[in-house]
């Protein structure tokens, strides 16, 4: 089944605009990951209106493959200004930096680009495996099922609420309401509709721009005075793949593990990088020298910050439900094309979820070789001032919104989540429990309500499949983590993944 | 938060339904207000039982405000300026000022950024994706 699936992605994807994609993807993925504060969510929400006169496929594979790269790239900046691209690149910071101070920056740029290029294709072929099986055995889920699952979904508000669960909550409650608006799913009445555009709900990516990528706008123009520090010598990046060959255990286990932890929704690049970094520097034999340029930091990051792409496309592809911020915005692109991802989608648009592989093993070795031929160029990216990316962004938000809808409804939209969403980082609520909101809100209720009908009103229904109770208990359980891990006031938690 | 979840709660008396009960278009609704109000309401008595609810204007600081609120301002101008003089005019008038107020101050890069944008859209929008502009 896996290999008709490919034949028949692959004839689907015979044509240079698949081609263009995947060329273009990488090299934007590259620039955005470069630019501190853009981040791949931001990247791929801006992207998304250009998708519109692509087919399914040719979007989907250059949307992806920006993923792909953003992530890599956010280990530039890390590594050479100390300055993370993406949230993740914070922990690559930490040992990158170091060795550049030592003189070690093109060891640290070819070993981090190295590390991403083998995750990738381990994460790749472990997503291969899992989704078809996950994905064949979801079919015969009800809506019962389906409920379960999304409430499981919900649940992950907790690993991207940041440092504080109420606001979290505050936020998915926030978007749950926002997704209650437009036409009941059920009944077809109109609800909280006091403007007729809002009759189909409200406009889904109008709102994920504001949300993410105009409320950076503000964010830039508050920071914009901060120009990035000026780089005095470039550094020399070689393809040795020899730099790799003492690490190839960490390398090996890192990209093991930063799939893992990403397959758990919600738990994307960032989460996944701290874990394969301390884990590592458990069982390493140095553990004193993390944090001062050990490679060994440096790999474990990369690797499972970069093997959390495919891990997060897991849970999206098989279940329909967002494995981090950016493929919540996937799943968003996917459904403007008519493409519902779940379980029916490797029966229904099996050339969709068989391009997203082809594309992430395909792009593999062009943007292993962009990476290592291209530093310098990427390098003078994360020269451009933040005040140029400010406006030049602002301006991208709007018209990309309006293209949207072809209508200036749709910038109205997008203005209102800017504004309330610049708002909502002051006050340190995320704007991604909202995404996921959006994202999981129709599907629960719709879910909720029919297994109700089902069951003529009783909720004992909930109860009687061992499967919806398992995955019911789970999300309880996921609910209550973080409460029991505050209560003797540990660490402080890690930022929330924003890709 | 607070008051938007009591618009919800509120709101949901308003919605026409011939069901009742959980299964009615109005359960779910009042249900995630509800919730909302909850968490908006904890929030609010965390505050004050730590005494900050005085200090919030101390914990939220924005650096350069006026700027920042100056681009809210030209954001919410660019719409109205696009609807009255087409996509063209309006983004060659909005974009120069917007930059200057994200802290870009080079006559020469605002120029040639703005001429930049407008050329790019053009090709891409207009004549690769057949977007029509208003």
């Amino acid at each position: 089944m896996i290999g008709q699936g490919f034949l028949f992605a692959l004839h689907h994807m015979e044509s240079w605009d698949v081609v263009a994609g995947l060329v273009g993807g990488t090299l934007a993925g590259y620039c955005i990951g470069s630019i501190p504060g853009l981040s791949s969510s931001i990247g791929i929400a801006l992207l998304i209106p250009f998708t519109y006169g692509m087919s399914p496929i040719t979007s989907i594979v250059l949307l992806v493959t920006l993923y792909m790269a953003t992530e890599y790239a956010g280990a530039i900046p890390a590594i050479l200004m100390n300055t993370p691209g993406v949230p993740a690149a914070a922990v690559t910071a930490l040992d990158g930096y170091q060795m550049r101070l030592k003189g070690e920056a093109g060891a640290a740029l070819t070993m981090s680009i190295l590390s991403a290029g083998f995750a990738s294709i381990t994460g790749t072929l472990l997503l291969i495996g899992s989704s078809t099986w996950i994905a064949s055995v979801a079919l015969a889920f009800g809506p019962v099922k389906y409920f379960a699952i999304a409430v499981l979904g919900l649940s992950m508000v907790s690993s991207l609420s940041g440092d504080s669960m109420l606001k979290g909550f505050i936020g998915l409650f926030f978007g749950l309401a926002v997704a209650l608006i437009g036409t009941d799913p059920m009944d077809g009445v109109p609800r909280y509709v006091f403007n007729d555009n809002l009759l189909s709900g409200v406009g889904f990516l109008p709102a994920l721009i504001g949300l993410f990528a105009l409320s950076s706008v503000f964010s830039l123009v508050e920071k914009s005075a901060d120009m990035p520090a000026p780089l005095k010598k470039l550094p020399s990046v070689s393809g040795q793949v020899g730099l790799m060959r003492p690490y190839l255990g960490p390398l090996a286990r890192s990209s093991v593990l930063g799939f893992l932890v990403s397959v758990i929704p919600g738990h994307g690049a960032t989460i996944s990088a701290f874990i394969s970094y301390g884990f590592q520097k458990r069982i390493s034999k140095r553990p004193e020298t993390f944090g001062h340029g050990n490679p060994e930091g440096l790999i474990a990051s990369e690797a499972a910050a970069n093997a959390s792409v495919p891990g997060a496309l897991a849970p999206m592809l098989s279940l329909g439900i967002p494995g981090s911020a950016s493929t919540a915005v996937l799943i968003g692109a996917l459904t403007l094309h008519g493409v519902q991802p779940g379980p029916l989608l490797f029966t229904r648009n099996p050339e969709i979820p068989y391009s997203i592989f082809i594309a992430l093993i395909v792009t593999m070795p062009l943007m292993v070789a962009l990476g290592l031929a291209g530093t310098r160029l990427w390098v003078r990216v994360t020269q451009v001032p933040r005040s140029m990316i400010a406006g030049l962004v602002g301006a991208m938000c709007l018209l990309g919104s309006y293209a949207s809808q072809n209508d200036l409804f749709a910038v109205w939209t997008t203005i209102f989540f800017g504004i309330l969403g610049y708002v909502l980082q002051k006050a340190k609520i995320h704007p991604a429990p909202i995404v996921l909101a959006l994202v999981l809100g129709n599907i629960t209720e719709s879910n909720f309500r029919r297994s109700l009908i089902t069951s003529r009103g009783h909720l004992s229904i909930f109860v009687t499949h061992p499967f919806a109770v398992a995955c019911l208990l789970v999300a309880l359980a996921v609910f209550l983590a973080p409460f029991v891990r505050r209560a003797p006031a540990a660490a402080p938690a890690p930022a929330p993944s924003t890709h | 938060m607070l008051a938007i979840g009591l618009w919800f709660w509120f709101g949901a008396g308003w919605i026409q339904s011939q069901s009742r009960g959980l299964m009615s278009p109005i359960a779910f609704p009042r249900a995630i207000s509800a919730m909302l109000v909850l968490c908006a309401v904890l929030l609010i008595a965390r505050s004050l039982a730590r005494g900050r609810l005085a200090k919030a204007s101390a914990l939220v600081s924005v650096e350069r405000p006026w700027f920042v609120l100056a681009a809210m301002g030209m954001t919410i101008l660019y719409p109205l300026l696009m609807a009255s003089l087409g996509y063209y005019l309006a983004t060659a008038l909005w974009l120069p000022p917007f930059l200057w107020i994200a802290g870009y101050r080079r006559p020469v890069g605002i120029a040639l950024a703005t001429a930049g944008f407008l050329v790019f859209t053009r090709v891409i929008f207009q004549h690769v994706l057949g977007t029509p502009m208003p």
